[in-house]
């Protein structure tokens, strides 16, 4: 059996210093010492003492900082308006439309953001799609809540969520502020 | 290296907890970064009791800044550069007001180069990704890129009490984990594809 001398630490630095042949040879054809070549040269740390950890006081203290402060806290609170509501505009004359019971799209704005939603009525019960557009700075954190339950944010932006019933009441927590909206009433009979 | 305790977690998801409010993943946080924020407050040259407010004083800066980071896979380099303008700004004040003969230097920005910050900040991301390891292909990693001095795979393999015949594939196992896991850190300095060109 063939023994492969493998290259070690010091020479594997060196060929990231130095591209040496022989090693970049042998990395085309071993997986682990080409893993390693890479992870030794994005991290140029071999040999260094490890970083220590900070006398535990100390760690206690900074880990008080999230008791203390109450980061759930509310600094600020909002009310958003509704400024559209599909379900207000008067039907076509003469048009008898389900649809626009079976459908219904919303708008809400606040001095810094506006959120769009759009509900659909399925057999079982409804489905809801809704998306928040900043006016004007990034919030890093923006969570939504349908009542009691949180929606998160799917990779796109959109909040997505169905429920038997409509949802009624939503608040939106924008990183430190909540952002309060009016509740919404869903009776579908005896609209014009 | 450094046994605090870490989880499995990205910084990305144990952040957004910390967003929500969660008072145990703000602990995770801090169980994770304070290797990082100790190193660079010791190494400024501060007195201990210095040292001890700039390490305080970065992690209330990122408590109360937390909702102003936008990209927590940013957040090391955050922490170091806060410890580090801590460290300055402390050693300036001894400097200022004291006329005592005894106090410590003030701290010199030459002290904590660019390239030495980027390094710690490299040696944490590394340190992180070690600790979600398991336990052999920790200690079999560690010998590998923290021994002070070049051990052959014989005795890595014999530190470790492992076969050196399987000393290979495991290797190779335990560095392809280590990179899926910094790279599910967000840590950019490995890539997902892991081919080298030569």
């Amino acid at each position: 059996m063939k023994i492969v001398k493998h290259p070690d630490r010091t020479e594997l630095l060196k060929a990231v210093a130095d591209r040496t042949p022989t090693v970049l040879s042998h990395l085309k054809s071993c997986a682990a010492c080409r893993e390693l070549f890479e992870l030794l040269g994005a991290y140029p740390v071999a040999g260094e003492l490890a970083l220590t950890s900070a006398p535990s006081a100390w760690i206690d203290r900074a880990v008080e900082l999230a008791r203390t402060s109450a980061p759930s806290e509310v600094v600020r609170r909002l009310l958003a308006r509704l400024s559209f509501d599909s379900w207000s505009l008067p039907a076509a004359v003469g048009v008898r439309s389900l649809a626009t019971e079976t459908e219904r799209r919303l708008r809400f704005d606040t001095e810094l953001l506006t959120f769009d939603l759009r509900a659909e009525k399925q057999s079982q019960g409804w489905d809801f799609i809704a998306q928040v557009a900043e006016k004007t700075s990034q919030a890093s954190h923006i969570e939504l809540r349908a009542g009691r339950t949180v929606i998160p944010v799917d990779g796109r932006g959109f909040f997505q969520w169905s429920s038997k019933r409509p949802t009624a009441r939503l608040t939106l927590r924008v990183d430190d502020m909540l952002i309060e909206l009016p509740e919404v009433t869903w009776k579908t009979k005896n609209r014009t | 290296m450094t046994e605090s305790k870490s989880t499995k977690r990205t910084d990305i998801e144990i952040w957004n907890e910390v967003l929500s409010g969660s008072s145990k993943a703000w602990r995770e946080l801090i169980e994770r970064y304070q290797p990082l924020v100790y190193t660079v407050a010791t190494r400024a040259g501060l007195s201990m009791a210095d040292a001890s407010d700039c390490f305080q004083q970065t992690w209330v800066l990122l408590f109360q800044n937390r909702y102003k980071l936008n990209d927590p896979s940013r957040l090391s380099a955050w922490l170091v550069t806060t410890a580090r303008r801590e460290a300055i700004r402390l050693g300036r004040r001894v400097d200022s007001h004291s006329d005592l003969d005894s106090v410590p230097e003030p701290v010199d920005p030459d002290r904590l180069p660019d390239e030495a910050l980027e390094r710690m900040r490299r040696q944490s991301q590394l340190e992180t990704g070690l600790r979600q390891l398991d336990e052999r292909c920790r200690k079999l990693l560690t010998a590998i890129f923290f021994a002070p001095e070049d051990r052959s795979y014989e005795e890595v393999a014999n530190m470790v009490g492992i076969a050196p015949n399987s000393m290979g594939p495991i290797r190779g196992r335990c560095l392809e984990r280590l990179k899926r896991i910094l790279v599910a850190n967000g840590f950019p300095a490995v890539r997902k594809g892991g081919a080298v060109s030569l």
